[in-house]
């Protein structure tokens, strides 16, 4: 806190505020010699820190002073039709938390891991140049490995959709086990 | 610029048992997609590649090697630690030939897959040299773990347990990183001799951030291990995994976290022993009491022996407390013993586990007329687990509490030699059920040849290292060697 302060009520911390802040934060007169033995780095550290404390606190203020203006200017009188979800008119039906099917996951995770290729065969193929062959090869094992993910994947039959059997299911799913066994509850 | 500037063929050929394996575990999906059902041929080819692994592995062993600018580090503690994994890995993979089947699951090729991804994320944490390697491998292997816990998809405990293993290990992790990142923060780098030099020349930041780093990696590595009071995932996760599972769960990832946490403490902290040593003092304590009483009252077979694998983790913490090169090698024999003859012990209780019956207690009476003989291979896994004299367990106990006394720790082996004395009440009571009972037993073992010959060969290894340690001693004090 002490930094912050210092920070926002001068200009820059000047070095007895780096002090007191840390013998404040620490509390104890044995870290504070040690800090003063390099001083040099902590101040510049603390410095950085402080910069991000005023970032936190522009942060803060600028959301909720509007907000709290807002509150204290705008007239407030709620009806049932206001407080609607789509105020357009489309009537909501039931709670969003509801269960969803598991496959919604199954193709979010694929989708999570070629986004996540993407991101790196980004910068690797900005400086393509200037790195060469080793670099081509190390990407095309990687994409190899990730191709191998892509075709077992598609192999287990998880990029279908519309399952006409699986593996193992209950209630509405119960019907499309392969091999009509009944599923034991354990 | 060069991107090979970065690293050199030696690195490569550092890593190799690594690429070996990746490439194994990438070759076995592909012949599970290719619907080679064979079990058989996807097994050959599993351990074919761990026995090259293994193999790269003694060929690297030699003077200590830095790799990828001090990320890696090869000497022989680590190579002693990849033969193990890659022991373990092997006899798990054998254990559960025909088990997958039995509970109702199709054999399947993720299954040696995900075993072999969480041996190559255990080699990475015990070659670390660096915070960052040592998260990346313990994160490949909790995700390998995870799945194979909940492998069971039509079992609801394996289920549950899966789904408990991932919220709290996420959590865990959550510790770990945390950990990690003030440990930065406060010495400024991440690898362990870049630590080490902070803490000599006094550079470190902030003595509360290091310490608070400290103390979250310990947490994040005390819930892998599962010592008290991070243990509470443990007995639930043992007992819905499918039994061969847990018999990897709770010998692998252990010593990986065990070897890990050496590395560390006795290697980036050791200067700063005085700080982190009363709460390894109070960790130990807590562990073994409460491990071995809440396996008193267990009537599950798989949560007994998870519970008794958490008392053994406190026994395990009490080498890293004790901080020298005896205690260390000490420690290392314990994780041979312990792994292999839990990971026998598993085997049997797979083998006589059936769709609804087969793991309490009771179901093992009179088992000994008519199997005398996995009766007695049980026996004697008990015995050692107990640390009785003739076998393997004694020798291990018994370095491991020399190595305390010596250095002054009397009264944590008091309470050590306390709880080895009531770890024997359980222990004893499973042989009794399999021998005192005169009821007849109505279990049937289901196994398979290969897995029994294994079994029996641990047994009688587990009595030759009772009576000769000498061989497994010599090895362990050279890899202890390395580290202290």
């Amino acid at each position: 806190m002490g930094i912050a302060f210092g920070l926002i009520s001068g200009s820059f911390p000047s070095e007895k505020y780096v002090r007191n802040s840390i013998s404040l934060s620490c509390g104890n007169l044995k870290y504070y010699s040690k800090f003063a033995d390099s001083k040099r780095v902590k101040k510049s550290m603390y410095r950085d820190f402080g910069t991000i404390f005023i970032f936190i606190f522009l942060g803060i203020v600028l959301v909720y002073v509007p907000l709290l203006i807002q509150k204290l200017v705008a007239p407030s009188n709620p009806n049932p039709d206001k407080l609607a979800t789509y105020e357009c008119g489309e009537e909501s039906e039931g709670s969003a938390w509801v269960q969803f099917n598991i496959r919604f996951y199954v193709v979010a995770l694929i989708f999570l891991i070629f986004d996540v290729e993407v991101v790196f065969l980004f910068p690797w193929a900005v400086v393509f140049n200037e790195l060469g062959m080793l670099a081509f090869v190390e990407m095309a094992i990687f994409l190899i490995i990730l191709l191998i993910g892509l075709a077992y994947v598609w192999k287990k039959s998880d990029l279908d959709w519309v399952k006409y059997n699986v593996k193992y299911g209950r209630g509405r799913y119960a019907s499309l086990i392969e091999k009509p066994k009944p599923v034991q509850e354990s | 610029m060069d991107i090979s500037q970065f690293f050199t063929s030696a690195d490569l050929f550092g890593i190799a048992p690594e690429i070996i394996l990746t490439v194994t575990a990438l070759s076995v999906l592909t012949l599970e997609m290719l619907h080679v059902s064979r079990p058989g041929i996807i097994l050959m080819v599993a351990a074919l590649g761990l026995f090259l692994a293994g193999a790269l592995a003694i060929n690297t062993s030699g003077d200590e090697q830095i790799l990828f600018g001090g990320m890696l580090v090869l000497n022989r503690f680590s190579v002693f630690f990849d033969f193990l994994y890659i022991t373990i890995g092997l006899l798990t993979l054998i254990f559960s030939q025909g088990y997958l089947e039995k509970r109702g699951s199709a054999s399947r090729g993720e299954y040696p897959a995900l075993i072999l991804f969480a041996i190559i994320g255990m080699m990475l944490m015990t070659r670390a040299n660096d915070l960052v390697i040592v998260f990346l491998g313990l994160e490949l292997l909790s995700l390998s773990l995870y799945i194979l816990v909940g492998f069971l998809r039509h079992d609801q405990l394996s289920n549950e347990s899966g789904l408990k293993y991932l919220l709290l290990g996420a959590f865990a992790t959550g510790f770990f990183l945390f950990g990690a990142a003030l440990t930065y923060g406060a010495a400024g780098t991440t690898n362990y001799n870049g630590i080490v030099t902070a803490i000599t020349n006094n550079t470190i930041l902030s003595d509360t951030y290091l310490f608070l780093g400290i103390g979250l990696l310990l947490i994040g590595f005390a819930f892998k291990v599962a010592l008290v009071p991070f243990h509470m995932w443990s007995p639930d996760v043992y007992q819905g995994a499918p039994t061969t599972v847990t018999g990897f769960l709770c010998t692998a990832p252990k010593a990986a976290g065990f070897g890990a946490l050496i590395i560390l403490f006795n290697r980036a902290f050791v200067d700063i022993h005085y700080q982190w040593q009363d709460i390894f003092w109070i960790l130990s304590a807590m562990t073994m009491t409460i491990g071995n009483i809440s396996a008193l009252i267990q009537h599950n077979v798989k949560r007994m022996l998870a519970f008794s694998s958490v008392s053994h983790a406190g026994f395990l913490i009490m080498g890293i407390l004790v901080l020298n090169e005896t205690s260390i090698s000490a420690v290392l024999f314990y994780l041979v013993v312990y792994s292999v003859v839990n990971l026998g012990a598993f085997a049997i209780v797979s083998a006589a586990e059936q769709e609804e019956r087969g793991l309490n207690l009771k179901d093992y009476r009179g088992l000994a007329a008519q199997h005398p003989w996995l009766s007695a291979a049980m026996t004697i896994f008990m015995l050692s687990l107990a640390g009785f004299p003739p076998t393997a367990g004694f020798v291990a106990k018994f370095g491991l509490f020399s190595a305390a006394v010596s250095q002054g720790y009397i009264g944590l082996v008091i309470i050590a030699v306390l709880n080895t004395l009531i770890s024997i009440y359980y222990y004893l009571r499973l042989v009794v059920n399999m021998y005192m009972q005169k009821e007849e037993s109505t279990l049937i073992l289901s196994y398979k040849m290969l897995a029994i010959v294994f079994v029996g060969l641990i047994a009688i290894m587990m009595i030759i290292l009772g009576i000769t340690p000498g061989y497994l001693l010599e090895i362990v004090t050279e890899a202890a060697s390395t580290v202290a």
